[in-house]
């Protein structure tokens, strides 16, 4: 899905400028790749809210248009403001569309796992895939039926069936998800028997330091107290 | 309870609590979290008490990750003691929590049970706290 973005070239930077910025509803980015200078510019932060909400997320190719010319771009890195639900910064790479790019895109499960309706539960371990492919091929998600999966089982990333111009460069062994029991149980063990353990140490440490400093507390108060006026007033008080 | 199995130091400085959190301001490892609006201290006794809140409503199935640690100790000195004769004794361990940071993470459960476990969550937690997801982000 191609969109049209249209940015302003920005000729001020630091952090001032860009808090203005942010202030008027803009959001600082940058342009670069296909051997174009780095170019700053200001996109709106509402239209870019809107381009970066749709089915393709953050993969979105963009037509981003600066000073009249149109450059073909992907954004490469957004940065939010998490407290805020807001953007920071945006970086866009100039792509073309004959040279192949790398992308990392959503893997996505359908259907319900055979080992789910045995009580199991699906635990992820990798939630996007580095992909290798021409700009416009990008898919939004990778989908991967569970239907079969059993209780124990796992899905790798070999086991993942790419659209037609895609590669996977992430390494086929890794583990995508997996079908386990309930973990209830297991958290409740994992969480408390590591902190039991941690309190007890430290305290039998601190009784010991403690012990030891009281030990060499009274040493010191007898060594004064035999001809220090100040111990004898501080004693009083 | 969370507590470190070893520390080098016993007695730490208070240190700053200002800025935003720099890491784990994401939804790394669940579907749903838990994210400090505020800093703070947050206590293991705290962060036991919110994950037994979750458990404990979520049942059976899902898995909760804690992604804070109370690794520093807080010292106290004792009751009706004048000042000085130096720092106090050690009386728990905290996790330094600062806004934006994700503390608590929820997966393999439908959103409205998220929701209803967090929010038993935050009502122990001594600050503001907001439910995320992580298709919200």
């Amino acid at each position: 899905m191609d969109t049209r973005l249209t940015a302003e070239r920005r000729s001020d930077a630091g952090k001032g400028v860009a808090r203005k910025l942010r202030a008027a509803g803009k959001v600082p980015a940058v342009l670069y790749g296909q051997g174009l200078d780095t170019t700053p510019l200001t996109v709106d932060s509402r239209e870019l809210g809107h381009l970066l909400h749709g089915s393709a997320g953050a993969n979105v190719l963009v037509d981003l248009i600066v000073d009249g010319e149109e450059h073909l771009a992907i954004p490469r890195e957004i940065q939010r403001d998490h407290i805020h639900s807001r953007f920071v910064h945006v970086d866009f790479l100039a792509v073309s569309r004959t040279q192949t790019i790398t992308v990392s895109v959503p893997v996505h499960e359908t259907g319900e796992a055979a080992g789910v309706k045995e009580g199991g539960v699906v635990e992820h371990h990798l939630r996007e895939v580095q992909i290798e492919c021409l700009p416009q091929d990008v898919p939004d998600e990778i989908v991967v039926d569970i239907t079969s999966v059993e209780l124990g089982d796992m899905v790798h990333v070999s086991d993942l069936e790419p659209p037609a111009g895609v590669t996977i460069i992430t390494n086929a062994e890794d583990a995508v998800l997996s079908v386990v029991t309930p973990a209830a149980l297991r958290v409740e063990a994992d969480l408390s028997v590591p902190g039991e353990e941690g309190v007890e140490v430290p305290v039998e440490e601190i009784e010991q330091e403690e012990a030891a400093e009281a030990a060499e507390g009274e040493a010191e108060a007898s060594a004064e107290g035999e001809g220090s006026p100040a111990a004898e007033e501080a004693g009083e008080g | 309870m969370l507590a470190p199995k070893k520390v080098k130091h016993r007695k730490v400085h208070r240190g700053h609590r200002r800025g935003l959190a720099k890491g784990g301001t994401e939804v790394s490892f669940g579907d749903y979290g838990l994210v400090a609006l505020e800093p703070a201290w947050i206590t293991n006794r705290q962060i036991e008490a919110a994950r037994v809140a979750i458990t404990r409503h979520i049942r059976r199935g899902g898995k909760v990750w804690i992604n804070i640690f109370p690794d520093k100790s807080v010292t106290k000195k004792p009751a009706e003691t004048r000042m000085g004769s130096g720092k106090g004794n050690p009386e728990g361990w905290v996790a330094v929590v600062k806004p934006g940071r994700v503390m608590f993470e929820l997966a393999g459960v439908p959103e409205s049970l998220a929701r209803e476990a967090m929010k038993r969550a935050q009502h122990k937690l001594p600050i503001k706290t907001k439910f995320i997801s992580r298709d919200g982000e």
